[in-house]
């Protein structure tokens, strides 16, 4: 297996957000700030490290009939460990992120490469594929909050998740009369995945066309 | 008349899909063809109103007790697969058409943030057995109203001319973008 | 082994190893998010006290809300003290208002008795003018600074019942808590 081809899969090609339409319900929700942003992508890239690699490890020896039970059961068991370890060390962090934390279960990739790849695969891919997935999730939601936060609020930062009252940056960037306050809205959360999706579809088919000219020349 | 109140602001005014962003992977998927949306919303009426119930009663007479509310998403997510799974097999055997028709969607109901989100909402909002009620049925019906509503905008659109990067999800969720606008005009109602 | 023997064993061991995990996490962060709890509640509690104030968490087992009183939105009971003296007990409470939104406020009854403290902390959905009401004076007025056996039945307001009652249901059941297992 190309470990590297597993890794960048879910990066670019099966980018669980913005291709395979997984996980679009955080990615909507609590999009309005970097810190919820950076905050949910690590939970979700912690809990998916975890579960892909328990489900790895137990996959010859869970029988076929209760398999989805048993897999729910883990990745439940882990995301309430998560839940229960941010509520005590990472306070503000859970709070903002509210009810999206245990709803980490429901969500479609982790259940999904539970399935699809941990089932299948050794450990070591398992964790590449989680990692993969992972940051690919992140940075679909880093995409996400860094337009809503900048065009909705005008000032981009980073705090401490830790110890809110550390803030690592802040750039003040749209002056507060000019900001489009309907990016911190449902509306404008909706527009700019609407838009995101494009953009990337335009990307993929460009880079398609680009690809069959080459096979083309290349005859 | 307080519980209409309530349950008015929870289909309308905080629609779970439009303002609470819950339910959307169906949302976006089921809503191609309106009768399929229908029928995908009566099931999740069903569902979400038989585990918001059996959920809140597990919490308060079981877990509370024990004091063990920590093992909560543990069962609620048993409850909710163990009900779609009584669901699936109803269906087949009576409405099998409908049953072909959701296909996969079906058993995904297990994974719609807005089933396992209302079983906690009750919880954390500490709502009493009357308000889990009203809540457990009106948010299933804001869903069925805002994915039906959503699939006749969407067959419309399949015969119009879109621009191709556009085309598909992307412009399936500009439009619920204006939904959404549309519907913060209820703000007032409730 | 017989089918029927191992899919459930199989399920059993899961869920039991999984269940020992979650207690075990459980056991060492508990205390840590009590203190989250009081941290995040020290600022609205500082602003009814003035001056340094200490706040701890009551975890008196005897002192722990019962079914009734947690279903009429009691959340906590805090001790706030200032140099060795209570200056008040502290109870947050939750409740539903109209249209489903939660109001979350602190009432604070002084060692001997008295209402000593009131703020609404967050408050949502609540219709300006009416359900706000709970946060005006003309409210809290009615048993602020005044003794509790004297304040028998706060006043509704016109117009703001179905807000209100909630949170006088609440204050009533931190007055009876209060009476039952604190006061001397």
């Amino acid at each position: 297996m190309d470990k590297k081809k597993v890794f960048i899969a879910g990066i670019t090609k099966e980018n669980p957000v913005l291709m395979m339409f997984l996980g679009m319900c955080p990615a909507l929700a609590i999009t309005t700030s970097i810190d919820n942003g950076i905050g949910m992508g690590l939970a979700v890239i912690i809990v998916l490290l975890l579960t892909n690699s328990i489900i790895s490890l137990i996959r010859n020896t869970v029988p076929n009939e209760i398999r989805i039970p048993v897999y729910i059961i883990i990745i439940a068991a882990v995301v309430s460990i998560i839940e229960m370890l941010m509520q005590a060390y990472t306070p503000q962090l859970s709070t903002s992120l509210g009810i999206f934390i245990p709803l980490i279960v429901v969500n479609c990739i982790i259940l999904g490469r539970a399935e699809a790849f941990a089932s299948k695969n050794n450990i070591l891919n398992s964790m590449i594929d989680a990692l993969g997935m992972g940051l690919g999730f992140t940075l679909g939601i880093f995409l996400m909050s860094f337009v809503r936060q900048l065009l909705g609020t005008g000032v981009l930062n980073l705090h401490n998740m830790f110890d809110s009252s550390v803030v690592f940056f802040q750039f003040n960037i749209i002056p507060k009369d000019f900001v489009i306050d309907i990016f911190t809205q449902p509306t404008g959360a909706f527009l700019t995945l609407g838009f995101l999706v494009a953009i990337v579809n335009a990307i993929t088919s460009a880079v398609k066309k680009h690809q069959a000219n080459k096979k083309v020349e290349a005859k | 008349m307080e519980l209409f109140g309530f349950a008015i602001s929870f289909i309308l005014v905080k629609n779970i899909v439009l303002t609470q962003f819950l339910g959307i992977c169906p949302f976006l998927g089921v809503s191609k063809d309106s009768k399929n949306a229908l029928g995908m919303g009566l099931a999740v009426i069903f569902v979400i109103f038989m585990s918001g119930i059996v959920t809140y009663g597990i919490y308060h007479l079981v877990l509370i007790p024990l004091e063990i509310p920590y093992m909560r998403l543990l069962t609620f997510i048993l409850v909710i697969a163990s009900l779609v799974q009584f669901v699936e097999m109803v269906l087949k055997r009576f409405i099998p058409s409908l049953y072909s028709a959701l296909g996969i969607y079906l058993p995904l109901i297990t994974t719609n943030c807005a089933v396992l989100g209302v079983a906690l909402a009750n919880i954390d909002q500490g709502f009493n057995f009357t308000q889990t009620l009203v809540y457990s049925l009106s948010v299933p019906i804001g869903y069925l109203i805002a994915i039906y509503l959503f699939s006749t905008i969407r067959e419309r659109l399949e015969l119009s001319d879109i621009p191709t990067p556009f085309k598909g999800n992307s412009i399936a969720l500009i439009m619920a973008a204006l939904m959404a606008l549309a519907f913060t005009g209820f703000a007032g109602i409730a | 082994m017989n089918k029927f023997i191992k899919l459930p064993l199989y399920l059993a061991i899961v869920g039991a190893l999984t269940t020992a995990a979650l207690a075990t996490v459980h056991q060492f962060t508990a205390p840590i998010i009590a203190e989250n709890i009081i941290k995040a509640e020290e600022a609205a509690l500082q602003e009814l006290f003035e001056g340094a104030i200490s706040v701890v968490l009551d975890e008196e087992p005897e002192h722990k809300f019962d079914k009734n009183e947690e279903k009429s939105g009691l959340v906590s009971l805090f001790i706030v003290s200032q140099d060795d003296t209570i200056l008040g007990y502290v109870y947050k409470s939750s409740v539903v208002g109209y249209k489903g939104g939660v109001i979350t406020f602190l009432i604070s009854i002084s060692p001997d008795g008295v209402y000593n403290g009131y703020k609404v902390v967050t408050m949502q959905d609540q219709t300006s003018g009416i359900g706000t009401k709970v946060a005006d004076a003309d409210f809290y007025e009615q048993f602020l600074d005044k003794e509790i056996t004297s304040v028998s039945e706060i006043v509704k307001l016109d117009g703001a019942t179905i807000t209100t009652q909630p949170v006088v249901d609440a204050i009533k059941a931190a007055t009876q808590h209060f009476s039952a297992h604190i006061k001397q």
